[in-house]
């Protein structure tokens, strides 16, 4: 049952007790934001790494840090905020209204 | 893409007042339920059914039943026009008014502008009887106390629908992916939805026919929600200006 | 140099005006705005896979197909099928597991002994009933099957062999207070019918039915009687009835009205519906001798079931005073009867038992008051709405685990007369699929096929993963116009939103507008 001290963790804290894992997403958008997968990849064709970086190539992830305050993680503020999408839209002409991304 | 005019048409002579609409739009977009002891003045509606009648005594009494949403006014919207923080916008694409609740900041300004009292003001949190909140709906975010909120055409399902026709590999949505859960609860089918620049859909067609009208048309909101009754008392009423003191 | 206050604001000031010029307080601002934003005051929805279940509403006899979108194991939305639209508390039906008014706690084991003590203590000529507000489904048959196997056993009912109305066979309805066109029968097949009848609403309120009615008779409060026999007076030439001029004077209304009306009623083809049944409006319909009251088939059960089961007693046959023990299945309610008129029936000293997941209703009255499950929660078939002239098989697919401390009712109530309830369900179902009457319509695929070609086991599944039996049309024998059943009141939107289970999306209709009135 796994080779490493970090996988028995799992198991004895999260997995024998039943209990959710609190996962820090570095990607967690507000709850009224909506954003679909379908339409910026299979539509737009985007690659992941344009987003989020380039997690696919790191053995280790990064650390992950969060605004004290806001709660939100430091890779949002990289690359994620709203003004980064309208940003990518803008540059790519596509229209949007408010409506089209927040739910 | 051709720009779309997302509009209604009502058909009084259908509306039998269960409030199924009323319910389901609220269950749609998590409306919150108000505490106990609060009035009609300050719940959330964002589409209200109003009992008329011809004012006549039985047995020349005559009733009906309206029911009155946002009526999505044309591209100039009384509420757009006097909102300090662009928190909400008529979209060229399909011609919606989008209320955003998170840029709200509560001044209620546009309550005031609004001539249909369409907007509602979450004077409160929402709060649910514990463990209700886990039966919300996920396409929905719910808002914050302090925000002026209202319909969208379930924007929700506008998105759903569009999700589909992504995994699709479309731009187009199929319209029978987005249907309002007001349009979808009515048990007659007194509501319908479609595209108001179609030509071919109900709605384009029925807007244009003889019995039908809209609310408020002297004002020059250009709504995009048609009424439509046979019944000329019907038409007198919802035109006269006492209908204010029916919304309340 | 001594520092004095002045000194102080001096430096405080100067702080102020020096911070914003920095950066400091504005990033804290937004920060504050986008914390704000998902404080924990607001609720947040689940996320995760969508995945569509069926079944049907039990909030009526309507038995609404009902197609819920689940989170997991969490229903986030009902939706009718095409062309059936959910009523407002269908559409709720998700939320009443969480409804304020749950009752959560009981206490089985003290009402079991309660009972059996009761039981032993049962004179010569008492008794022990169930009163069953829900009758037709499923476990209606194990309570008249335990009822049969306890000595004293009475099985009461709501109604008793019920008739079914044919809307399709009336041109006239003339109703007294029932809500027709306002959540009775099955509304989208009465909705559907609406052109094909005229209807005449006798009530003193303007009723949602009133409004929408051909003809609104509004007369004075308790005058039906009077209105229905001055009709008879009318109709039979002078035979019977009161005469119409008293009949005006007493309902209220004018007498020429109430002869257009009669007048209308004879020519043929009118049935008179009425909230409270009384030996009037059963005359008048006898009279009427219309098509519209049918006899229903029942869904066939089981033969050993009928072998053993008790009758069903009408409730007002009861002697007063005469029942020991009364257990009350208030979990599913149809109609109901006033308290008062239950505590007549009642012997001194005699233990109550009821089934209830709302503590609104009999639960105030009653010794013990055990938590019963709710819909969504429970595993029930629905009896056929009054609408349906042919017999139908139909479940509520449990779509929530009902709390541990639920009791259930038929359960608790077969235990203490030492009858196997088990997989009740299961046997109805196959008692059914070996007649093979009938068609299933199955909703994935909007497919109907006929109940000969399906095995038990596919029978089943059909009926868990959306699906339906009905009996085959046959024939109509006129039904009996309902022998008069005092006290029993049909469920109108008011009592249901008065007695719940109720979500509170539902004061949308009364408190949060003038749609309706809560009474």
């Amino acid at each position: 049952m796994g080779t490493t001290a970090a996988e028995k963790q799992f198991i004895d804290r999260y997995v024998t007790p039943q209990r959710e894992v609190q996962w820090a997403v570095y990607a967690r958008q507000p709850e009224n934001v909506y954003f679909s997968h379908a339409a910026h990849v299979k539509l737009a064709h985007l690659e992941c790494s344009s987003c989020h970086r380039d997690h696919g190539q790191a053995d280790t992830l990064r650390l992950y840090e969060e605004d004290r305050i806001s709660g939100y993680s430091r890779d949002i503020w990289r690359d994620m905020k709203m003004d980064d999408c309208v940003a990518c839209h803008r540059q790519r002409g596509i229209e949007n209204s408010c409506l089209d991304c927040h739910k | 893409m051709k720009a779309k005019q997302y509009g209604m048409t009502i058909d009084i002579d259908r509306c039998t007042g269960c409030g199924a609409c009323m319910v389901a739009c609220a269950v749609e977009n998590n409306v919150p339920p108000v505490p106990e002891g609060a009035n009609d003045r300050k719940g959330i509606t964002w589409i209200r059914v109003f009992p008329i009648n011809n004012g006549a005594e039985w047995p020349g009494r005559q009733s009906a039943f309206v029911p009155v949403l946002c009526q999505q006014c044309g591209e100039h919207t009384p509420c757009v026009s006097v909102c300090p923080q662009q928190a909400v916008q008529v979209d060229p694409a399909t011609g919606i008014v989008g209320q955003m609740p998170e840029r709200c900041l509560g001044c209620r300004y546009c309550m005031a502008a609004c001539p249909y009292h369409a907007r509602y003001f979450n004077w409160w949190d929402p709060s649910w009887p514990a463990g209700m909140e886990k039966a919300l709906n996920p396409d929905v975010a719910p808002r914050m106390r302090g925000v002026v909120e209202k319909c969208n055409f379930c924007h929700g399902r506008w998105h759903a629908a569009k999700q589909r026709a992504a995994a699709r590999g479309q731009q187009e949505i199929d319209p029978a992916d987005y249907v309002p859960a007001c349009v979808e609860a009515c048990p007659t089918g007194a509501i319908e939805f479609g595209d108001l620049n179609d030509s071919q859909s109900t709605v384009a067609r029925t807007a244009g026919e003889d019995h039908s009208f809209r609310l408020l048309e002297k004002l020059g909101t250009d709504p995009k929600i048609h009424y439509r009754s046979k019944r000329d008392w019907v038409r007198r009423v919802a035109a006269a200006p006492g209908k204010e003191e029916a919304h309340g | 140099m001594k520092a004095t206050r002045r000194d102080l604001f001096k430096f405080a000031a100067g702080g102020a005006a020096g911070l914003a010029l920095t950066p400091m307080p504005w990033r804290l601002v937004t920060d504050t705005a986008l914390w704000s934003e998902n404080w924990p005051g607001i609720p947040r929805p689940a996320r995760g896979e969508i995945r569509t279940r069926f079944t049907h509403c039990a909030l009526c006899p309507a038995g609404c197909p009902v197609k819920a979108r689940c989170v997991g194991d969490q229903p986030v939305s009902l939706r009718g099928l095409a062309g059936r639209p959910l009523c407002a508390f269908g559409l709720t039906g998700h939320h009443l597991p969480y409804h304020a008014n749950r009752v959560s706690r009981g206490d089985p084991e003290g009402a079991a002994q309660a009972v059996r003590a009761a039981l032993s203590r049962r004179g010569a000529n008492e008794s022990v009933a169930v009163l069953d507000l829900r009758p037709g489904r499923t476990a209606s048959w194990t309570y008249r099957r335990a009822m049969g196997a306890l000595p004293g056993g009475l099985y009461l009912a709501a109604q008793s062999g019920l008739p079914a109305i044919d809307l399709r066979a009336a041109k006239t309805i003339l109703s007294f207070g029932v809500p027709v066109l306002d959540g009775w029968g099955t509304p989208a097949n009465v909705l559907a019918a609406r052109a094909q009848f005229r209807l005449i609403e006798a009530e003193a309120v303007e009723s949602h039915t009133a409004m929408l009615a051909d003809e609104w008779l509004p007369l004075r409060e308790g005058s039906q009687d009077a209105l229905a026999s001055g009709i008879r007076h009318i109709l039979t030439a002078g035979a019977a009835g009161i005469p119409s001029g008293e009949a005006a004077e007493r309902s209220g209304l004018p007498e020429a009205t109430i002869v257009a009306v009669a007048q209308e009623l004879a020519r043929g083809d009118a049935v008179v519906l009425a909230r409270e049944e009384t030996d009037a409006v059963t005359e008048l319909n006898r009279m009427l001798g219309g098509r519209a009251i049918v006899r229903r088939r029942e869904a066939p059960a089981p033969f050993h079931w009928t072998r053993t089961a008790a009758p069903v007693t009408r409730f007002d046959a009861v002697p007063d005073q005469s029942i020991r023990a009364l257990l009350i299945d208030e979990s599913v309610s149809d109609g109901y009867f006033p308290w008062d008129a239950v505590e007549r029936k009642l012997a001194p000293e005699a233990t109550v038992v009821v089934f209830a997941s709302s503590r609104a209703g009999y639960g105030a009255h009653a010794g013990f008051v055990l938590p019963a499950a709710v819909y969504p929660e429970i595993a029930d078939d629905i009896p056929a709405a009054i609408d349906s002239t042919a017999a139908t098989f139909r479940l509520a697919v449990p779509l929530v685990e009902a709390p541990a401390t639920v009791v259930n009712p038929t359960r608790f109530v077969a235990e203490l007369a030492g009858v196997d309830a088990g997989d009740a369900l299961r046997e109805r179902a196959n008692a059914i699929e070996q007649s093979g009457r009938g068609t299933v319509l199955s909703y994935t695929d909007s497919r109907s096929t006929p109940l000969r070609d399906i095995k038990a086991d596919a029978f089943w599944k059909i009926l868990h993963e959306g699906g339906c039996w009905e009996d085959e049309a046959r024939d109509q024998s006129p039904g009996e116009p309902r022998a008069s059943a005092p006290a029993v009141v049909a469920m109108t939107w008011e009592m249901r939103m008065a007695r719940g289970p109720l979500s509170p999306l539902v004061t949308k209709l009364y408190q949060e507008s003038n749609l309706r009135v809560r009474t």
